[in-house]
């Protein structure tokens, strides 16, 4: 700061570098991997849908979008198999050494059922640059300390490995999206299934519903999927899976 | 940037894809590189430290739907853009809710911490919030850019969409503001004899 204009009080001059100084501060650890994992769910989904007249080919989208979840879920877990440690050290460093930061309210809120309502989409007029399941979750970032439905939307963060199952998890979904690509749809099934009774509260809760949506449409069992799905709209409105799972339901009235 | 070696290795079940292979490294370098500047640009535009990463990850979910629209010139430009909405979303929502995290307008001429106090980096970065958030969110914008960003004027000028005069001319009035309102708070200081100088 050599602005001349800045010399006549000294402090101000110190105050002011100190507090530019302090805006150069760095997102949270495990923060661009997990916005990475957002970001690829999205662009996977929109290649299709730009790709793919998913509307008029109905339910057989389904094999065409798996890949391309199939590749989310390949993302996160390779993001976990190369991250998951160095996040939980990050994180640990950042507990013990920075108690400046303060714990995000929504880490562990995975499965939590106490979070408030998701505000509608039509509440939030927005360029089109922004889908509306994206949008429907920006009207709750203020200062809420009590949950964020924009959790409900995004690779959660209790995938930290705070919860040691992590990388536990992402293997037996990504077993279960090998099979599904094997075309052992009952295989995947029974996986889903196991997943689901081992970790009742995990983290990856939102893929695996789209795994079995999936391996539900992959076996024929359209109303079988079409009700995981509903369940799934219903309690995830805002996730970044919710536009393709919409298009898959509207292909199949 | 060149991507190859990178631990995030393409999906055997993207390379029928090339486009969305294409796709794919560009996201993920842009994310690398330009994270930690979308998540503070957030945060300079009023959205709360505790939704910062959620605003940021908006940004970037915005990017991957209209990365095929972006010109890699345009990039930084679209990312502020995109940024700007979200914050701007999210500051109308507070408004709308309960959420008073921008309108601490009344507490802004409240005495600035001390030199010594401002040491502590939570301090000093609170307090630059406070400073930032009482100024119009126009030369808030090119201000951050040019004094903490480090961007040049015709960067700045790109980046919110104005021509380069206007963001110059912005940019005066903007540390001129920041300087005024540093001088009015450090007076309360030492009207308060909370340890001012003289």
């Amino acid at each position: 700061m050599s602005n001349p204009d800045r010399h006549d009080d000294p402090s101000l001059d110190e105050i002011e570098r100190l507090l530019l100084r302090s805006g150069h501060d760095c997102a949270p650890d495990g923060a661009k991997q997990r916005a990475l994992v957002a970001a690829s769910t999205v662009v996977a989904a929109s290649t299709i849908a730009t790709g793919q007249a998913v509307a008029s080919i109905g339910i057989k989208a389904a094999s065409i979008v798996s890949g391309k979840w199939a590749v989310v879920l390949c993302l996160t877990s390779v993001v976990a198999a190369s991250g998951a440690v160095a996040l939980h050290q990050l994180r640990q460093n950042r507990d013990t050494h920075s108690t400046s930061i303060p714990e995000s309210p929504l880490a562990g809120m995975a499965g939590d059922s106490s979070k408030p309502p998701i505000p509608q989409a039509s509440a939030t007029p927005y360029p089109e640059a922004v889908s509306a399941p994206m949008l429907s979750a920006v009207p709750t970032l203020s200062a809420s300390t009590h949950g964020d439905p924009v959790a409900s939307a995004l690779p959660s963060r209790s995938s930290s490995p705070a919860n040691p199952s992590f990388s536990a998890e992402l293997s037996a979904l990504d077993r279960a999206r090998t099979a599904i690509a094997n075309g052992e749809a009952g295989k995947a099934l029974a996986m889903l299934d196991d997943y689901s009774s081992r970790f009742p509260r995990g983290s990856m809760g939102p893929e695996a519903s789209v795994l079995r949506i999936e391996a539900l449409a992959a076996m024929g069992n359209h109303s079988a999927a079409e009700r995981v799905a509903r369940a799934f709209l219903e309690k995830n409105p805002a996730s970044p899976y919710a536009q393709r799972i919409k298009s898959l339901l509207a292909a199949n009235p | 940037m060149n991507e190859h070696g990178r631990v995030l290795s393409v999906p055997d079940t993207l390379s029928q894809t090339p486009r969305s292979d294409a796709s794919s490294t560009r996201l993920r370098r842009i994310i690398d590189e330009r994270y930690d500047f979308v998540w503070r640009a957030v945060r300079f535009l009023g959205v709360p430290e505790a939704n910062a990463e959620d605003a940021a990850q908006l940004v970037f979910c915005v990017v991957a739907r209209k990365l095929r629209d972006i010109a890699p010139e345009a990039e930084s430009s679209f990312l502020f853009a995109t940024a700007s909405r979200v914050a701007s979303e999210a500051r109308r929502s507070a408004r709308r809710g309960l959420a008073t995290s921008d309108r601490n307008v009344d507490e802004i001429e409240a005495p600035l911490p001390t030199v010594d106090d401002l040491l502590d980096q939570r301090r000093a970065r609170q307090t630059l919030d406070e400073v930032l958030g009482a100024m119009p969110i126009d030369l808030r914008s090119v201000f951050v850019l040019f004094e903490i960003e480090e961007l040049t004027v015709p960067e700045i000028a790109t980046a919110v969409g104005v021509r380069v005069g206007t963001a110059a001319s912005r940019l005066r009035r903007a540390r001129e503001e920041f300087r005024a309102i540093l001088k009015r708070r450090n007076a309360a200081q030492c009207y308060a004899g909370r340890g001012g100088r003289p």
